[in-house]
């Protein structure tokens, strides 16, 4: 019962004046209740109370059927369709600059004319009179040629130029820049302006009605225009019917299509009694044609208006009378046969100045009584009386909560859904105003939507309880669905969060990937903006189609049916098990140590990521990538994380890549045809400069492809599993035979030269020329025994209780050592360790030499000293490197008393093995290798020092091993 | 010095992030691992963030440097371009400032910004529409962290209008991270963005309990002191909903006593609806206690003094948000009953005129129901009745309420009231909602026949004259009769007579019911024809 006005209706402050609020981040459409009344249904008992919300947060939902919108129609073949770019107003030079230059008859021809005379272009005698008023043309031409130039085209003949100019330049414009710029940088503006939001296509051109219904199948007539211009106006059948248990819309039969003067921006269909009045508006005329379930569409009358028509809207209550609004604040009634009537006529805006010319109107629950509507608010007015009497439905201000800067975009009588509501669209919200109580909004919706909503369809269910508005808007082809209850007996209610639908533009992500070239000319058809929306609503199976026509004429449909409780459990089942594989992978802490340790398994979640992002927002995508790359630090922090996230994005990846085979196959035959289409009319002609290499090249026709076809194919395959499964496609995937692998060449070795002079230049290339030099002549002897003595003295001095503590460390650092032995061989030497272990002087010295030669560290050299009691294979498989340079060794070894020679030996030893290799204690231990310092130049004290060196060094490294247990067993 | 502030701060704010991360993460994921990956996260974050401190971001927006456009050598269309420069640049760039994400969130600032802040347009043809810019795109300046939290923030709204609960709940987990800002606006906002999209994500999600969401809320209302008055109303609300009273008593309560230096307006006004459900939550308490104290007649003493306790408290709270302008039915009603109870019908009386008639108020037609209603109930003149049904018609000349109207002035009789009674009959019927009524088309056939009787056709007539060039197609088309007859044929049969007597008798309406009629009756005898041949 409509009659009936709720009640109750839900506590709110009225404010009045200028809207408060600023527009700021809009999530507004959630988290709320906003306000809450008891139903105290006489009884005694609280729990018994059923509370109402403003917000049922919870609201029956619609599920789409499939993912993407589906083509309704092939493709029409648009010769030219505008991209997305938005023109820059400060690119009118540019602008300016080619029509000077590629319109140049246009630009200067009346002065063309007059000074045709005064030119010479030689051609014939020039008469004696005239000699002296001529001038040369053959300058003239070199000048202009020079123009082609884009970059400076006068910078030739700047100072001739510049004459010419002072001379001219202000007669030789047919029309003077300063005025060309400026008309131009308004055209520009304006044009942006009208790619962002173009007011003369609010209400959409699209429309439907219905036929007939029956159990299975329901016959309706789409109303839409087609053709490159939107200038022919089609009547056509649509069947929905049932396949699958999916519904889905199909044509019948032929379009029967008038032609129409002008582009179609609305199209506005009445209720269908016996017969239904469909109203059409271009910018200047509007048309009604009237259309019955057994005959064919008439066209019936054409007005005309002096200024750009704005609204025509086709009454509801009584056939045959529409409503005409027009930029000149007129607004009049149209009855069909009679001239129009004008009823209201305002010449500013309504309650403020929007500095907007565009008007809307629509009937309301009295026949008599019509809405009149600009930017700023909604006015009811009564068109019996002659003197207007008015009042607000509606206006732009605090009383209904709004942002500043927000204005009036749509409004529609909602006349199948509630008699007595109007829906009232914003940039930023969309407002149930009901006319019985003016001024404060029955039901306000946060609608999210990045462009302004300019089409809106109202959708009552069958059930009654519940209603549905849709949304789109224009630029960005989004749809919003909103749905309410209430507003008869009950106060209105709003149920559950917006929703969004996808739009063509998102859907060519699910679609197979094309040729890059192709699949930009897809894109760019699939972004032209929205012109309009429909709905078909099909009560027997309880299904909702929402049709979806762009600029360019092509109408895309998807299908929503009530998501039911079952499907919503079975969603949240599935969560659930999701749930517990993510426990189970996140409990096994092997995995997540590996994942920790494994870069690649965080570049696998990367890749996942990003595929994720892509598939969700395309718009979004190159910066989710970079984002995704550019910050791996985080990512290896929150692996884990990350980690399950993918495991739950997984989850809704398939529902979000539900496509059907049917819906496939209609994408790819549209596809096909627009491909074809296009390729009949070239977009553009070929404007570049082609160079012709036939005659260069010689070609022989053989293939130069070495590799078989069947190879070709095999490795096709192979490369397009190993894409699936994300990995590398290596040589053994595939059929191919191994590459030859090619031997590393031998190692340099420079032991092999026993001569000085290869010797010293060895060492000089190590960088060692110096000491090479100071060894050789014994330069430095003294003065390293001198300091070694030192050192020794001063380790004696420090030696005491410490040092079974520092031993333990180095002992636990060398643990560590294959990863940096670098570092804790110097803090060995620094850590007062007391032992006179020559490994340790060696590892201090080649330290020193290392920082002094770090190029030397990485080369891998084969020495084989004379007189070494190594064998020759150990000696082979020494590898020297700078993390090895340090030996494990033991603080046991402190207590280990030597004699005074031998330590003296070691001295030397210790000394003069500085520039030669250490010897490798690996003799014990197969498993690792001895660190040893590097020299080119052996010594002949080195190699008669070294023989006694070996004792203690064997000594050390069984003792290492008793002391690795012991610190062990004391950490 | 500073130094150590700043960290303090991050660290307190932090740990805040991390319980909420936690509390959130044990709804969503129940995986206690990650509670402490996030504060990780967090930790990582405000370092990050107090590297940003040292350079802070330039407050203005620098203007674009002016481009020299010209490659043209004309003086004068030289200077009008750049005079062209700066109006677009001022109003080109626009938008940006008043949607950027500087502004303060909880618009608790009073500020001038009105209708004339309009950026200036050279001619007013152009489309002038202030289209939103994309608070989400990404601006010039911004730092890596707004960055992330800007691209977060995009994919957890994609995920909402896409109803992905989970994914949704999984981006928020993140996004707590903003709560480290450190500008105070943009800490704001992001305490409203998470409050507002978690509830949201907690009210939809299907692992959600009633004690995450009691706890989320608790944690809410204190990250910013701003937003306590309404999450604590939002909490109250909440808990009536899933049907626990007593603790959204206790939680309105204790946002009562919340005091906290000075108040902005709209905390004031938050305020004040927090009193008057408290009020009114005293109402349905003291309903309570009333029906319990009727059913056991004696009545101890100890009850009564209670339920004139929560008397006392709703009226105190009611009082107060009565006598400020907005629409308040439900305490208006909740406020009079108890008012009634205790035969306090003057004040009830006084209450329910202030609510009608106080034009500061929206012109709420519930406010005349109530006085209607109240009148009737006492037992007043039906002079007076008449008197505010009047007024309530002037309002809604659709409302049900308007054959209660009819029907009293038809019992007064004088022509003049059975004129205004007609009046009002045709201003209900001219509404479409009452189209297919039959009580409203069966009063109009009455009327017909009561004015008949008493000879004044002449008031019909005069009703008639300015609806005689639409009612015919609004009402009596052959369409309309099918339809009718269709819904019910006592429907048909009322408009029948009303078609015949004002539009005539060979009405398209009439011919079209007598061909049904017609068709009825031989389907009738058809079959009883056959029912007689059996």
């Amino acid at each position: 019962m409509d009659s009936k006005f709720p009640d109750q209706l839900f506590p709110v402050f009225y404010y009045t004046g200028p809207p408060k609020k600023k527009a700021d981040c809009p999530v507004h459409a959630w988290g709320l209740h906003g306000h809450v009344y008891g139903n105290d249904s006489g009884s005694a008992e609280v729990a018994d109370w059923s509370f109402l919300a403003q917000r049922k947060v919870n609201g029956p939902t619609w599920a789409p059927v499939e993912s993407i919108v589906a083509p309704l129609l092939p493709p029409k073949s648009v010769n030219k369709w505008s991209s997305r770019h938005l023109p820059s107003a400060m690119d009118f030079p540019k602008h300016m600059q080619n029509f000077y230059l590629y319109k140049s008859e246009d630009a200067f021809s009346t002065m063309n004319h007059l000074l045709e005379d005064h030119f010479d272009f030689g051609s014939g005698e020039l008469k004696e009179c005239m000699k002296k008023t001529t001038v040369s043309m053959k300058n003239m031409e070199r000048f202009m040629s020079s123009a082609k130039f884009i970059k400076c085209p006068l910078k030739p003949f700047e100072k001739r130029a510049s004459l010419y100019n002072n001379l001219l330049g202000d007669v030789i414009h047919d029309i003077p820049p300063g005025l060309l710029g400026e008309l131009l940088y308004e055209e520009l503006t304006l044009q942006r302006e009208e790619k962002q939001f173009n007011e003369v296509a609010t209400g959409g051109a699209l429309g439907f009605f219905l036929i007939s219904t029956s159990n299975t199948s329901q016959e309706g007539c789409l109303v839409y225009p087609r053709k490159a211009a939107l200038n022919s106006l089609n009547f056509h059948k649509v069947v929905v019917e049932f396949q699958e248990n999916i519904p889905r819309p199909k044509f019948m039969n032929k379009p029967i299509n008038y032609g129409v003067n002008g582009t179609i921006r609305q199209v506005s269909v009445g209720p269908m009694e016996e017969s239904v009045y469909v109203g059409v508006r271009t910018d200047y005329n509007c048309g009604v044609w009237v259309a019955t379930s057994a005959q064919k569409p008439q066209p019936l009358d054409v007005v005309n208006t002096q200024e750009r028509a704005t609204c025509l809207t086709v009454s509801p209550h009584m056939p045959g009378e529409l409503l005409v609004a027009s930029e000149s604040g007129v607004a009049y009634l149209w009855t069909v046969g009679r001239s129009l009537q004008k009823f209201r006529e305002e010449e500013g805006n309504l309650y403020f100045n929007a500095k907007s010319p565009w008007r809307w109107c629509d009937f309301s629950a009295h026949p008599r009584v019509m809405l009149y509507a600009d930017r700023t608010g909604l006015e009811l007015s009564d068109i019996r009386s002659k003197e207007t009497c008015s009042h607000t439905v509606f206006r732009i201000g605090a009383t209904s909560g709004c942002k500043s800067g927000e204005r009036v975009i749509l409004s529609r009588y909602l006349c199948n859904v509630n008699t007595h509501h109007h829906l009232v669209t914003t940039q930023h919200s969309a407002y149930i105003m009901d006319e019985r109580f003016p001024c404060l909004p029955m039901i306000k919706w946060d609608h999210m939507m990045a462009s302004p909503p300019m089409f809106a369809q109202a959708v009552g269910t069958a059930s009654q309880h519940q209603n549905t508005v849709i949304l789109g808007s224009q630029s960005s082809q989004e749809l919003t669905l909103l749905q309410y209850s209430g507003g008869n007996a009950v106060a209105a209610q709003v149920l559950g969060a917006p929703q969004k639908l996808s739009c063509p533009m998102k859907s060519l992500a699910d679609l197979p990937v094309q040729i890059p070239h192709r699949q930009k000319n897809v894109q760019e058809r699939l972004t032209v903006p929205a012109a309009g929306i429909a709905s078909i609503y099909y009560d027997k199976e309880e299904s909702l189609c929402v049709l979806q026509l762009s600029e360019v004429g092509d109408i895309f449909y998807q299908t929503l049916r009530p998501a039911s409780q079952d499907s919503l459990q079975a969603a949240h089942k599935e969560m659930l098990n999701e749930d517990s594989v993510t426990e189970q992978s996140g409990s096994s802490p092997q995995e997540s140590q590996e994942s920790v340790n494994n870069p690649r398994t965080n570049i696998v979640s990367q890749s996942k990521c990003k595929i994720v992002s892509q598939s969700d927002c395309p718009p979004e995508t190159s910066d989710a990538r970079i984002h995704g790359i550019n910050e791996p630090c985080v990512n290896m922090i929150l692996n884990p994380l990350t980690e399950q996230e993918d495991v739950s994005l997984s989850k809704d990846i398939p529902r979000t890549a539900k496509v059907s085979k049917a819906t496939l196959l209609k994408w790819k035959s549209w596809l096909n045809v627009l491909r074809n289409g296009q390729r009949s009319t070239p977009r553009y002609s070929q404007l570049h400069w082609t160079l012709k290499t036939k005659d260069h090249f010689t070609f022989d026709g053989k293939p130069r492809d070495i590799l078989g076809k069947d190879q070709i194919t095999s490795l096709r395959n192979n490369m397009r599993e190993v894409m699936e499964k994300k990995s590398v496609l290596t040589c053994g995937a595939t059929s191919l035979s191994p590459p030859e692998v090619l031997p590393t060449p031998h190692p340099v070795d420079t032991q092999s030269w026993g001569d000085d002079l290869s010797q010293r230049l060895s060492a000089s290339w190590e960088g060692g020329w110096k000491d090479w030099w100071e060894e050789k002549l014994g330069l430095n002897r003294e003065k390293r025994i001198e300091e070694l003595r030192r050192k020794r003295r001063r380790l004696k001095r420090t030696r005491g209780p410490r040092v079974a503590l520092s031993g333990s460390f180095t002992t636990s650092a060398s643990y560590q050592s294959d990863l940096d032995g670098w570092s804790s061989a110097v803090s060995d030497f620094g850590g007062q360790d007391p032992d006179l272990d020559s490994s340790t002087f060696s590892g201090y010295l080649s330290t020193q030499e290392d920082s002094a030669e770090p190029e030397r560290t990485g080369r891998v050299l084969q020495h084989e000293p004379k007189g070494s009691k190594l064998s020759s294979e150990e000696k082979s498989n020494v590898t020297l490197s700078r993390n090895k340079a340090k030996m494990p060794k033991d603080p046991s070894q402190e207590g280990n008393p030597k004699a005074p020679k031998q330590l003296k030996q070691d001295y030397m030893s210790a000394l003069f093995s500085s520039q030669e290799e250490v010897v490798d204690a690996g003799t014990e231990g197969t498993d690792f290798f001895f660190p040893m310092s590097l020299s080119s130049q052996v010594s002949s004290i080195s190699n008669s020092q070294r023989k006694p060196s070996l004792g203690p060094f064997s000594q050390s490294s069984q003792s290492s091993k008793q002391g690795k247990k012991r610190a062990r067993m004391g950490f | 010095m500073y130094a150590t502030c700043v960290t303090l701060k991050f660290t307190r704010r932090c740990g805040e992030a991390a319980r909420i991360a936690d509390r959130f993460n044990r709804t969503v994921r129940p995986s206690p691992a990650l509670g402490g990956m996030i504060t990780n996260g967090c930790m990582l974050k405000s370092f990050k963030v107090t590297e940003e401190k040292g350079n802070p971001l330039p407050p203005q927006r620098e203007k674009k440097p002016k481009t020299s456009p010209c490659v043209l050598r004309c003086g004068t269309a030289y200077g009008n371009l750049l005079a062209m420069d700066d109006i677009s640049a001022e109003w080109m760039t626009s938008p940006v400032r008043d949607c950027g994400s500087d502004n303060d969130v909880s618009n608790d600032d009073d500020d001038e910004d009105d209708e004339e802040e309009e950026p200036i347009r050279k001619r007013s043809k152009w489309p002038d529409l202030p289209i939103p810019a994309p608070w989400y795109g990404e601006t010039s300046k911004e730092t890596g962290f707004h960055r992330s939290s800007r691209l977060c923030l995009n994919q957890i709204r994609e995920c909402l209008l896409e109803h992905r609960w989970q994914e949704a709940a999984e981006y928020l987990i993140s996004y707590f991270q903003t709560l480290e800002e450190i500008s105070t606006p943009r800490q704001l906002l992001a305490t409203e963005i998470i409050f507002r999209l978690g509830s949201e994500i907690l009210h939809q999600h299907p692992n959600s309990k009633l004690e995450d969401v009691n706890h989320f809320f608790d944690l809410m209302k204190n990250t910013g002191v701003r937003g306590y008055l309404k999450i604590s109303l939002e909490h109250s609300f909440h808990l009536l909903l899933t049907g626990n009273f007593d603790d959204a008593v206790r939680q309105l309560t204790t946002a009562e006593s919340w005091r906290y230096g000075k108040q902005s307006a709209v905390q004031a006004d938050k305020m004040k609806l927090i009193h008057a459900y408290r009020g009114f939550l005293s109402y349905l308490s003291w309903i309570s206690k009333k029906g319990s104290s009727s059913e056991d007649d004696d009545g101890d003493v100890s009850a009564i003094q209670e339920m004139h306790t929560y008397f006392r408290q709703a009226c105190i709270s009611l009082q107060e948000i009565l006598k400020l302008p907005g629409v308040w039915d439900p305490f208006v009603v909740g406020y009079v009953n108890m008012l009634e109870f205790y035969n306090d019908h003057e004040g009830a009386l006084n209450v329910l005129k202030e609510y009608a008639y106080d034009s500061r108020f929206p012109p709420n037609p519930n406010a005349h129901v109530y006085l209607y209603r109240f009148l009737k109930r006492q037992g007043s003149t039906e002079k007076k009745q008449i008197r505010v049904l009047k007024i309530l018609g002037a309002l809604v000349p659709s409302h049900e309420l308007m054959l209660e109207l009819f029907s009293l002035l038809l019992e007064s009789g004088t022509e003049q009231s059975l004129k205004e009674a007609l009046d009002v009959l045709f201003n209900l019927l001219d509404d479409c909602s009452w189209k297919h009524s039959v009580a409203a088309w069966t009063c109009f056939r009455n009327m017909i026949k009561l004015l008949r009787r008493k000879k004044l056709k002449h008031l019909l007539e005069e009703g008639w004259e300015t609806r005689k060039d639409w009612w015919p197609a609004f009402h009596f088309r052959t369409y309309h009769a099918r339809a009718d007859f269709q819904l019910s044929r006592q429907l048909l049969l009322m408009k029948v007579v009303v078609a015949s007597t004002l539009v005539g008798n060979k009405c398209m309406y009439c011919r079209r019911k007598n061909e049904l009629e017609n068709e009825r009756e031989a389907r009738r005898m058809i079959k009883t024809h056959k029912k007689r041949k059996r």
